[in-house]
């Protein structure tokens, strides 16, 4: 059951973060067209549904924000108070307390964080929400009920508990016994009329009045079982249109619990659960039956946990009291009496109001009949936990369903859509579409992104990712499957050809064989193309689009920029690049690292631009493209450029090259020096960036995604970073090879070429052994040597070698032997192992056996030291020294 | 039983309200995000009754109100929202709607499907 509450939850934080995601792009838009009124409207619809949102979870200051804010916007759409600056950077302000209020509620389970500064801030505007006719929130009547409450707040409580008590006599009266008389209601009711005149609420007490004149008008008479009920109703209804009396659940009797209005739901819930667990305590035996009453105890101690956490004290009271009587009995069954535990079940009912309906079939029967009815009741409760797992189910196909009307979306806005451009009207050539940024139009002002229009419109995967994972991981199982078939299959082929070349078999027997043979490999194959699209499905629940990641990047930039000063336009494109999920979160710092450099490092002063004859605006491009298994994602601001001088000789200072190499690198190879460790181009260390953690990080992090980083740059113009990340990190299409007796995994993407090797062609530097291969010198790395414990090489002198490239760094890795290529889906292995550097992870082969999938990065790391003597060597020959000649080197 | 449409844009409230009205035994035949959709929805179904929320994305509830009313004038439509304007509700109960209740006042929305279940 606390499952069901955690997806309300859920599916609150997915409202709230959606709207938000929809909100602050275009608040960024409005802040530029502040009288844009489409955009107003969907900012005002946000804030609208935000509210409704947490209205109903009953966090009321997230609720009061909301309010506030849509109040503020409905005003500037009004043409009463337009937004001005101050009014943009509150709600920005506000947009970031949102987030913080979800966390602090995700924490702590009720709001905790005290938003009274900020109420006051928005409300020290001049368009507070004094004096807004059309306001139209619950906020808005609490309000009012505060200040009348500030007036005399006591007695007004005193009238509040007054009536609830009342109210709640009268429903564990009429609820309770079923022929009752009219005279203990009606003396219920005048006393209601009583304190309600007292207080002077004239169309409260009419109503009352009229109550008691409607069903109490005989004494002495017994009131039906519907007169009852319609008491209660007609009163409950009476009560809660009043403004001032706050009497929602509580009142109805239910248990004496605070912090209840958000609880009906949880009330419902609890009363589920109670049916679910609950019904040996309906069924009371006549005579006492041991196995009934362990039952018993072990509903209660369920029941009982359960009523404590939503603190139902009078419900754990009973249920404690039951658990007593019956350890009494337990003891002593003699003594039983099922009167006792009637009236505790009568007490139950009356403190749980619906609770005797979810009992009232099987329950009440059971009392009587023949002690199988509560496991009756039992068995017929049980549908009970599916509509919790069906609505998952509902969920997930309906995200399904979803994600594919949203590819359908994303296909249709990369053309230029006339409805996108109307509902900007006023703002031609400020927003455009994504097929003209693709042509790679200079465009100005804040690129809408399809995010804040058509994706995210309610488009969201809403299954747990763990769920995905779980399916994930089946899926990997039913890969290796697929791989142990089709090995089968070529074993059972090679039989049948051994048993058809040799004449094995009598005819008959190899014709049964072949047939065999043939239905398998059959199957084989519909399995291959139903995993295949299986693993590619699955793949594609996993991949969002990278508007999820570029979504904060306006908002970032725009503080960014208005704290420096600076002024910077935000292209993005190709928002709707689809990634996976896990890759992207590995990406955010990252990319908030590049961008933060561009504006603070790149991107010049609005003087400095004109003076260096540039428009003042800079321009900051971050787009993302697929090409092929990887996504590309580049961050290009027409700045000042990297200084080659600059990096150079803060390079040398720190020791990173030595002088005479220098001359050596080319321009690129220098460019890439600003990701080594302990590098900043910054003069100084401004607050934004340049903090130390540095591009070293950022390079580390997206290789730890399995990309690549690399910049461009030209000075004076601008400086382009562009990383290159693959689509999945969970399955990759790989080489296995054999290094001594373990299997390993080379990724496909990394491998240029492989070729046998005789130890002959191997020459020696310093160490290192090399080779050549087609013109080029190429580092040796024998995988036997780096990881111990594999065995040594079957044959050192005849091997296989793998030329790969992993970043910059080309080497070619000494095997034993190719075994084939594979689709292997990685598994992570445990931490002490990745401790040891050199390897992503793990996987199951075809065979069952395990392999481990090499971390290139790191595997290559270790001949780095080899790669600038290479390029010495290169340099040496070009010069016409002799190419063996190494002494010279040192 | 009622067969009954929702019309609300938060998939949050959509959710919410189905499962309630799932609870309670009515059957949920659709749901549309506004009142474009609503009326398109009302005409393929011709649910019992419809309910609908008012502040949508695109055509708000009370256009897709008069555009089901004004096919289908009997049409049983309950305003489920956080507007208080009088306006708006004055202009709700003109169209010809059952009622314009509090989007959480789920007690007196089925007092009015029980009403309307009779």
């Amino acid at each position: 059951m606390a499952e069901f509450d955690k997806e309300m939850w859920q599916d609150f934080v997915v409202e709230v973060q959606e709207n938000l995601e929809e909100f602050e792009p275009n608040l960024l838009l409005l802040e530029q067209q502040p009288d844009d009124l489409s955009i107003l409207n969907d900012c005002f619809r946000n804030m609208h549904s935000i509210k409704g949102a947490a209205n109903y979870m009953g966090f009321s200051k997230m609720a009061e924000l909301a309010h506030k804010i849509e109040n503020l916007m409905d005003m500037a759409r009004q043409g009463e108070t337009p937004l001005d600056q101050s009014a943009f950077d509150v709600i920005f302000k506000a947009v970031d307390w949102f987030r913080n209020l979800l966390d602090d509620i995700e924490k702590n389970h009720k709001e905790t964080l005290d938003t009274s500064g900020l109420v006051r801030e928005i409300d020290s505007l001049d368009s507070g929400i004094k004096g807004d006719p059309s306001s139209d929130s619950a906020t808005v009547a609490e309000e009012a009920v505060e200040v009348e409450a500030e007036e005399d707040k006591e007695l007004l409580t005193i009238f509040n508990e007054e009536m609830k008590s009342l109210f709640k006599q009268l429903v564990s009266l009429l609820n309770t016994s079923t022929d009752v008389s009219v005279d203990p209601v009606r003396s219920i009711l005048e006393d209601m009329e009583r304190v309600t005149n007292y207080m002077g609420h004239e169309d409260l007490l009419s109503g009352i009045r009229k109550v008691r004149t409607d069903f109490c008008k005989e004494a002495g008479k017994e009131l039906g079982q519907g007169d009852a009920k319609a008491i209660i109703e007609r009163l409950r209804e009476i009560l809660e249109d009043h403004a001032d009396l706050d009497l929602e659940d509580r009142a109805v009797g239910s248990p004496s619990s605070v912090d209840f209005e958000e609880d009906q739901e949880l009330y419902e819930i609890f009363l589920d659960f109670f049916k679910e667990v609950g019904p040996p305590l309906s069924y009371i035996p006549k005579e006492f039956q041991q196995e009934w009453a362990l039952q018993c105890q072990e509903a209660i101690e369920k029941l009982k946990t359960s009523a404590n956490y939503m603190d139902y004290m009078e419900v754990v009271r009973a249920l404690e009291e039951w658990e007593e009587r019956l350890t009494e009995f337990l003891s002593n069954s003699d003594n039983y009496d099922p009167t006792v535990f009637k009236s505790l079940w009568e007490q139950l009912i009356a403190i749980l109001p619906g609770l005797s309906e979810r009992f009232s079939q099987k329950g009440q029967e059971g009392i009587d009949s023949d002690g199988l009815s509560w496991q009756d009741a039992d068995a017929d409760a049980d549908p009970m936990l599916d509509p919790g797992d069906l609505d998952v189910l509902d969920s997930a196909i309906d995200s399904l369903m979803e994600g594919e009307s949203k590819q359908a979306d994303a296909g249709q806005s990369s053309y230029p859509s006339e409805d996108l451009l109307k509902s900007h009207k006023g703002s031609e050539g400020v927003v455009k579409t994504d097929a003209s940024l693709h042509q790679g139009e200079a465009i100005p002002g804040f690129h809408e992104t399809p995010a804040s229009k058509g994706v995210s419109s309610g488009k969201t995967v809403r299954v747990n990712l763990e769920k995905v994972e779980h399916l994930l991981e089946d899926v990997a199982e039913l890969v290796v499957l697929r791989s142990t078939m089709a090995q089968d299959r070529a074993l059972l082929e090679s039989l049948y050809s051994k048993c058809a070349d040799e004449r094995i078999l009598p005819t008959e027997q190899l014709r049964l064989l072949k047939e065999i043979l043939l239905g398998f490999s059959e199957k084989v194959s519909v399995l291959e193309r139903i995993v295949n699209q299986l693993q590619d499905g699955v793949m594609r629940i996993r991949m969002l689009p990278v508007s999820h990641l570029f979504s904060r990047f306006p908002r970032m930039v725009r503080d960014i920029a208005k704290k420096l000063h600076k002024d910077v336009e935000l292209v993005i494109s190709g928002a709707d690049t689809a990634l996976d999920k896990q890759i992207m979160e590995q990406l955010v710092d990252p990319l908030q690292h590049i961008i933060r450099n561009a504006v603070d490092h790149g991107i010049e002063s609005p003087e400095e631009r004109k003076r260096l004859g540039k428009p003042p605006k800079g321009r900051l491009a971050v787009a993302a493209s697929q090409e092929g298994n990887f996504v590309v994602i580049s961050v290009s601001d027409d700045g000042k450029g990297l200084d080659r001088d600059e990096i150079v000789k803060k390079a040398s200072g720190l020791g990173l090259i030595s002088p005479e190499k220098i001359t050596s690198l080319n321009e690129n190879q220098i460019y890439q020096l600003i990701f080594a460790p302990g590098f900043s181009t910054a003069g100084k260390v401004s607050d934004l960036s340049g903090r130390g953690v540095g591009l070293d990080v950022v390079k580390k992090n997206v290789e730890r995604a399995g990309g690549s980083v690399v910049v461009r740059s030209v000075k004076g113009q601008g400086t382009t970073i562009l990383l290159r990340i693959p689509l999945t990190l969970a399955i990759v299409r790989g080489l296995i090879v054999k290094v001594g007796h373990q299997s390993m995994v080379i990724p496909v993407s990394s491998v240029f070429e492989t070729f046998r090797i005789n130890s002959r062609e191997i020459s020696r530097v310093e160490g290192y052994e090399i080779i050549s291969r087609r013109q080029e010198t190429l580092p040796l790395i024998r995988l036997a040597s780096i990881f111990r414990g594999t065995g040594t090489g079957r044959d050192r002198e005849k091997f296989f070698a793998v030329r790969v490239k992993a970043g910059d760094t080309e080497a070619c890795l000494g095997v034993d032997a190719l075994i084939g290529q594979q689709e292997v889906v990685i598994k992570p292995l445990s931490d002490y192992l990745m401790d040891q550097p050199g390897f992503a992870g793990a996987t199951i082969l075809g065979d069952g056996s395990i392999a481990l999938i090499l971390d290139l990065n790191a595997v290559l790391e270790k001949s780095k030291g080899f790669i600038f003597k290479r390029q010495q060597l290169l340099e040496q020959q070009a010069l016409g020294a002799d190419f063996g000649s190494n002494q010279l080197l040192h | 039983m009622l067969k009954v449409l929702i019309v609300d844009d938060s998939s949050f409230m959509r959710k919410r309200l189905k499962g309630l009205l799932k609870e309670a035994g009515h059957q949920v035949v659709g749901t549309a995000r506004d009142g474009q959709e609503g009326f398109e929805q009302y005409e393929l179904l011709k649910p019992d009754l419809v309910i609908m929320d008012v502040t949508m994305r695109g055509v708000d509830g009370i256009e897709g109100a008069k555009m089901i009313k004004k096919v289908h004038p009997d049409a049983r439509i309950v305003f489920m929202s956080l507007v208080k304007d009088p306006k708006v509700i004055a202009e709700a109960r003109r169209i010809g709607s059952l009622d314009f209740i509090e989007k959480k006042d789920h007690r007196r929305l089925f007092a009015i499907m029980d009403q309307e279940n009779m």
